[in-house]
């Protein structure tokens, strides 16, 4: 071992800067790896209740807006190529560029979170949320969103049912507001649905289409389900992002202090490998929740 | 191709791979190309093969990503066999899930519409219907989960 040559940025226990680079990249891709398991558990469930009830997913995806997920997949992809670029600039120990790239991806993540709050605002407006915060309604009765959406669906729900057994049927449905449509039992809402409906283009999925949509389209059975798919793989995925802001910007402090150049910047490298995983994550979570058809 | 430059040039880094920059600007351009293709394809595909090809999409995009902008074509191929290995126990998951969703999925339909039907007082010949209409459209014969246990002779056999 010889320690003449042992560069102060390089710790005692490894063996040259080699060594430790390399150490350090392979715990970042195993760390990375463990990140993949997380989401895979999530992709799993996307898999078995899409294959149990299709017909959700069809119904469900009217309500998010294509163009908004296309112009946040190519927010991300930009902000992908300016982590990769300041990577670069930080081996070249390009500091100025290096530190122009950190914040343009900082810009673009915080575009892609300002256009999930549009999203997220809207469907908390519309009552399209997660499990039995699931309101939306779909009848006369349902004119009302929000708090008084209890009361609206309570109300539905005894003059369809016309006896007790019917909040039996409230506890089978997962807390979902049984419109006439939905008592039609059971062959359309519990066998898979056809593609979409004749008459309906499935093209121009914004909220305010899916209003006029829910009068041909019949509300499947649990149709929260899918919002509560959407909102758990979206949402952390969104963390994600969050915590990829707070890593890119103690790089950023860092660099302005000039901590980073072409003999030492492992942690630049490293956070980008995080970014460009949240990232690869998005590029499957946007065909598989907005392009359903 | 090798991951480490020797020579030290001054403003170089010793270790890692460093990516030019038309490099850099082809994969972004091929990732939005992609995008819009997925975008402009949604919709205008049957169910399954659209399916399909905008997961073949997203796979690509995917190996641009990992294989470019993460660096790994250039670096040590153990880092390689981490991320393929995650993908294969990723794989697997899938696999054995849908295998055991793919054996239970037709009496599953069924048997909650029986629930319910049940729960509203008219436990008729429902469940014979929502499996006929099931298999119908699907085929083959659902295997007869309520014949045996609790739930058993209620639906099927009438009261």
């Amino acid at each position: 071992m010889s320690h003449h040559d042992h560069p102060s940025h390089v710790h005692h226990h490894f063996e040259n800067e080699t060594q430790q680079f390399d150490s350090d990249k392979m715990g970042m891709w195993l760390f990375l790896v463990t990140e993949i398991m997380i989401f895979a558990g999530l992709f799993c469930a996307y898999v078995i209740y899409r294959t149990h009830n299709p017909e959700i997913f069809h119904y469900g995806h009217q309500f998010l807006d294509k163009n908004m997920g296309a112009l946040n997949t190519l927010i991300l992809l930009t902000s992908s190529l300016t982590m990769a670029w300041g990577v670069r600039a930080a081996q070249l120990s390009q500091q100025k560029t290096l530190l122009w790239m950190l914040g343009l991806t900082m810009a673009c993540a915080f575009g892609f979170l300002g256009i999930k709050y549009v999203e997220y605002s809207a469907k908390i407006h519309h009552g399209t949320l997660y499990g039995d915060r699931y309101v939306w309604q779909t009848d006369e009765h349902g004119g009302e969103h929000g708090a008084s959406g209890d009361e609206a669906e309570m109300h539905s729900l005894a003059e369809a049912a016309q006896d007790a057994n019917a909040v039996h049927l409230d506890a089978m449905a997962g807390g979902t507001q049984l419109t006439d449509a939905s008592m039609k039992l059971p062959s359309s809402q519990y066998a898979p649905a056809p593609a979409g409906p004749e008459g309906f283009d499935i093209n121009e999925p914004a909220e305010a289409k899916a209003e006029e949509a829910t009068h041909k389209f019949e509300q499947p059975a649990k149709a929260h389900l899918f919002f509560s798919i959407y909102f758990i793989m979206t949402g952390l995925h969104g963390i994600h992002v969050v915590i990829g802001i707070i890593c890119i910007f103690v790089i950023f402090v860092l660099s302005a202090k000039g901590a980073y150049n072409s003999t030492y910047y492992t942690p630049v490298d490293l956070v980008g490998l995080y970014w460009h995983l949240v990232d690869l994550i998005w590029i499957y979570l946007f065909p598989l929740l907005y392009l359903v058809d | 191709m090798s991951n480490k430059s020797h020579h030290h040039e001054p403003g170089h880094p010793t270790v890692g791979h460093v990516s030019p920059l038309p490099q850099l600007f082809m994969v972004f351009g091929a990732l939005v190309a992609l995008t819009v293709l997925t975008v402009g394809l949604s919709g205008k595909l049957p169910g399954t093969t659209g399916m399909l090809i905008a997961m073949g999409i997203a796979t690509i995009k995917a190996l641009l990503v990992a294989l470019y902008f993460m660096h790994l074509r250039y670096d040590r191929p153990f880092n390689g066999y981490v991320f393929l290995a995650a993908i294969m126990f990723v794989a697997c998951f899938f696999g054995f899930a849908s295998l055991d969703t793919a054996t239970y999925r037709r009496d599953i339909a069924p048997y909650e519409a029986n629930k319910l039907m049940e729960s509203e007082g008219k436990p008729e010949n429902m469940y014979k219907t929502a499996r006929d209409d099931w298999q119908s459209k699907h085929g083959g014969e659902g295997t007869s989960l309520h014949t045996s246990g609790e739930d058993a002779g209620a639906p099927a056999e009438g009261h």
